[in-house]
């Protein structure tokens, strides 16, 4: 259950049975288990590559706060939402 | 209005660009320069000015330069590639395939003070950044064998300061320093300043000599 997780330590871990294809900035991943297909953009890939089940959404936001010089704490909020969405779509699982 | 300035070993490549981003609304001056006229062309134009770098990479100009102005660098499109370039301070990087507008539109954002990275190898990058902070992290646990006062030494040490300096800023004698100095070579297993320093940039502290106030 998501309501149960600790985003800011969870280890998200990006599912292996899904297809991830690419055409320019847009990358769409199908999952043949329930046939949904899921759009994702850069800055979305970009961390859905990151849920290596090691890296925590507290790890991915202060990468990007470095990068950018956004609040950590704004940025960690857009991520773990982000991470909830990716859940919510089974692409990931938390380890 | 923001100036642009196109580094490109190739005039006839570098002439196009600058002659492109010169007639989108909001660029307004576009010169094309040599890599090793850049850094003096930057100085006379500080102000509104982005500097679009598509000569061969070159971390040590990507520096110089960004002192002075945000850079973008059009490069390979390779990561460890895009990597270097934002270490070296660069603040866009883009594949050199990108189209004009795409450039003109990063140019815009580097104007605003946004960073702009080629989207798709933004994961590869959010990647680095992540194992470099693991690894400074790694090396900060070093530091905690030291006592407050010593890690305060230890940072101002790997700025460069002497002890002298060091002395004055904490309000202790020189002797003091040295003596903590000891104490820190001796717990962190150091032989000389230069190791010193190298742990501290492992460490991902500021190893600039300006202190500031908080300093």
């Amino acid at each position: 259950m998501s309501a149960a997780i600790d985003w800011t330590t969870a280890r998200p871990l990006k599912r292996g049975e899904v297809w991830v294809r690419r055409n320019g900035d847009e990358t769409a991943i199908y999952d043949p288990d329930s046939g949904q297909l899921s759009r994702l953009n850069p800055s979305a890939l970009a961390l859905w590559e990151l849920c290596d089940g090691e890296t925590t959404a507290e790890e991915m936001a202060e990468a990007v706060s470095v990068l950018t010089g956004s609040d950590h704490q704004a940025v960690l909020k857009q991520v773990t939402k982000t991470l909830r969405s990716f859940e919510e779509q089974r692409l990931i699982v938390i380890s | 209005m923001i100036s642009v300035i196109v580094v490109a070993t190739d005039e006839v490549s570098g002439g196009a660009l600058a002659a492109a981003l010169g007639a989108s609304p909001d660029i307004g001056e576009c010169d094309q320069v040599q890599p090793t006229d850049a850094e003096k062309l930057a100085t006379s134009n500080i102000g509104e000015t982005v500097i679009v770098d598509m000569a061969p990479p070159d971390t040590e100009r990507t520096t110089s330069l960004a002192l002075i102005s945000p850079v973008l660098v059009l490069g390979s499109g390779q990561a460890d590639e895009m990597v270097s370039a934002v270490e070296a301070g660069a603040m866009g990087y883009l594949d050199s395939t990108a189209s004009f507008d795409q450039i003109s539109e990063a140019v815009a954002s580097l104007a605003k003070g946004t960073a702009t990275v080629e989207p798709t190898l933004l994961g590869a990058l959010l990647r680095h950044v992540v194992d470099r902070r693991r690894l400074e992290r790694e090396a900060l646990k070093e530091l905690e064998v030291l006592t407050p006062r010593q890690e305060e030494v230890f940072r101002l040490l790997a700025r460069g300061l002497d002890n002298d300096e060091v002395g004055n800023r904490l309000f202790i004698s020189p002797q003091t320093v040295r003596t903590h100095t000891r104490s820190i070579m001796t717990k962190l297993d150091l032989h000389s300043r230069s190791d010193l320093v190298a742990l501290a940039a492992r460490c991902g502290l500021d190893l600039s000599p300006n202190l500031g106030e908080d300093g």
